[in-house]
């Protein structure tokens, strides 16, 4: 890598909206978009025209869904793409926007998630190979494994895995936006029949409609906008990576994340310690535990202990999902990435309510893709 | 009972299951790639018994095990057992082909290697 973020020229989040994640519903998908981007067009005090390009994430809508949303905004000719990376999409479009305004390309960019589910193929299941776990390893699957492997080695039982759940859905309880927003206790989280291993159905991110909008935008565009700097918290970090082979091979996900944020750390200038606000990719319970430790923001083996010692609560040492993460916000797939800025941006501002994390200065947002891909962004306030 | 893998004639790293279209570690291809036997036998690595599944395979419960041959691949397949019970990290565990409901073609499935 020739450069990273850090020698462009810099890029703040100047406006972020959302549509609530939600159940599938009759809404069309250019409802909830347009929704989002007038949001995030009012939050940052801009109009449409102020806007020089697009990029859309969504996995599910179909082919080229971007342009017939977007003309509604008023048809301006800017470039316009949409964005698939499972998971990550939502990351990847916000990264490509970073990208664009850091380079020079433009002043001021939208990146958008929309999605709608829809039966979907993975690619990997027409690579013209045979396995022997044929489709029968859902994600769920995919994570129980992780998380009894993880057990083994911490030993953490099946308590300490729903505690990720009671923590992120009483965080989703307080935020408008959240796909769930009901608080739950461990026996309502433990009591359900496992989906697999001892993976309940809270401990399962729900996967519904939605969508999240984040506009960035140079210093040029914020002076020559009126944009008030103090609501808008600078980029600084933007790290992509993919997975190698890794020694042993099992827990690729925990692996990837740990070199990516160490990239992203490198890249920032900044360690653990500096984070207060942290949205990662907690589809399922296990991740966090597995993440927070690969992120330093406690030891190997330590994350079950520092979740019940209440680290990552609200007004802890660092405040982790307080958006109720993938678990409780949800997991609408192109949003998904977009709606953690969103909340990020939020936090730091001072205008997270309910959720608010005292002091927040510093957020990271991770997304893991199946594939598997990992991007992680940092954002600062000063 | 063998599994068809193949062993990269470049940097030698084995892997499962067979291909040509190149080595993950060194990016080799094609003849480099030598098919290699691989015996069904390994280390279990995780396990877990699934009770939701979309697909139209075969009927929920089934119990997935994630495998480390002896030769080195990681591998999930379906367990030839009934729940959880008897299985644990680190158990040898071997392969063999099996007819589970009696009614299909049998397929490979992997058990506890001491039963
Ligand atoms: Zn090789």
């Amino acid at each position: 890598m020739v450069r990273s973020l850090s020698n462009l020229r810099p890029v703040y989040v100047v406006g972020v909206g959302n549509h609530r994640y939600q159940k599938l519903s009759d809404t069309p998908y250019v409802v909830l978009g347009l929704a989002a981007v007038r949001a995030a067009l009012a939050d940052a005090g801009l109009e449409w025209s102020a806007v020089e390009s697009a990029f859309h994430a969504n996995c599910l809508l179909g082919m080229s869904p971007t342009r017939v949303m977007l003309r509604h905004l008023g048809a301006t000719g800017i470039p316009m793409q949409q964005v698939e990376n499972a998971s990550a999409s939502g990351s990847t479009a916000f990264r490509n926007a970073v990208l664009e305004v850091a380079s020079g390309i433009s002043d001021v960019t939208l990146a958008l998630g929309v999605d709608k589910p829809a039966p979907f193929t993975l690619g990997s299941s027409r690579n013209g190979l045979d396995n022997l776990e044929h489709d029968r390893v859902a994600a769920f699957t995919h994570f129980a494994l992780l998380a009894r492997t993880y057990g083994a080695e911490s030993g953490a039982t099946p308590e300490d895995f729903a505690r990720v759940a009671v923590k992120n859905l009483g965080n989703g309880a307080l935020n408008p936006y959240a796909h769930r927003q009901q608080a739950r206790t461990l026996d309502e989280i433990l009591s359900a029949e496992p989906v697999a291993g001892f993976l309940t159905p809270l401990q399962c991110c729900p996967v519904g409609e939605g969508a999240s909008a984040v506009i960035v935008a140079s210093q040029d565009a914020i002076r020559k906008f009126g944009v008030d700097p103090r609501r808008s918290p600078r980029v600084i970090s933007s790290t992509s990576r993919s997975e190698r082979v890794y020694e042993p091979a099992s827990g690729f996900d925990a692996a990837l994340t740990e070199e990516t944020i160490d990239q992203a750390y490198r890249e920032a200038g900044i360690g653990p310690e500096d984070l207060d606000i942290v949205e990662l990719h907690d589809a399922f319970t296990v991740e966090e535990l597995l993440y927070v430790e690969r992120m330093g923001l406690c030891e190997r083996g330590g994350a079950p202990q520092a979740l019940k010692r209440g680290d990552f609560n609200i007004g802890g040492r660092v405040a982790v999902s307080p958006s109720g993460g993938l678990l409780a916000m949800g997991h609408p797939l192109g949003p998904t990435g977009l709606g953690q800025i969103a909340e990020i941006t939020r936090q730091l501002r001072g205008e997270a309510d309910r959720r608010q994390h005292p002091g927040a200065r510093t957020g990271l947002a991770h997304m893991v893709g199946v594939g598997a891909v990992c991007l992680v962004h940092i954002l600062r306030s000063d | 009972m063998l599994l068809f893998g193949q062993q990269c004639r470049k940097c030698g790293h084995t892997g499962f299951p067979r291909q040509i279209y190149g080595c993950e570690m060194c990016g080799a291809y094609g003849e480099m790639l030598a098919p290699q036997e691989l015996e069904a036998v390994g280390v279990l690595i995780s396990f877990a018994e699934v009770h939701r599944y979309q697909g139209g395979e075969i009927e929920a419960p089934f119990v997935i095990g994630e495998i480390r041959l002896q030769s080195g691949p990681l591998l999930r397949c379906t367990l030839d057992q009934r729940g959880e019970s008897g299985l644990y990290i680190g158990a040898e565990m071997r392969g063999s082909l099996t007819a589970p409901t009696g009614e299909r073609a049998s397929e490979l499935r992997f058990r506890l290697a001491r039963d």
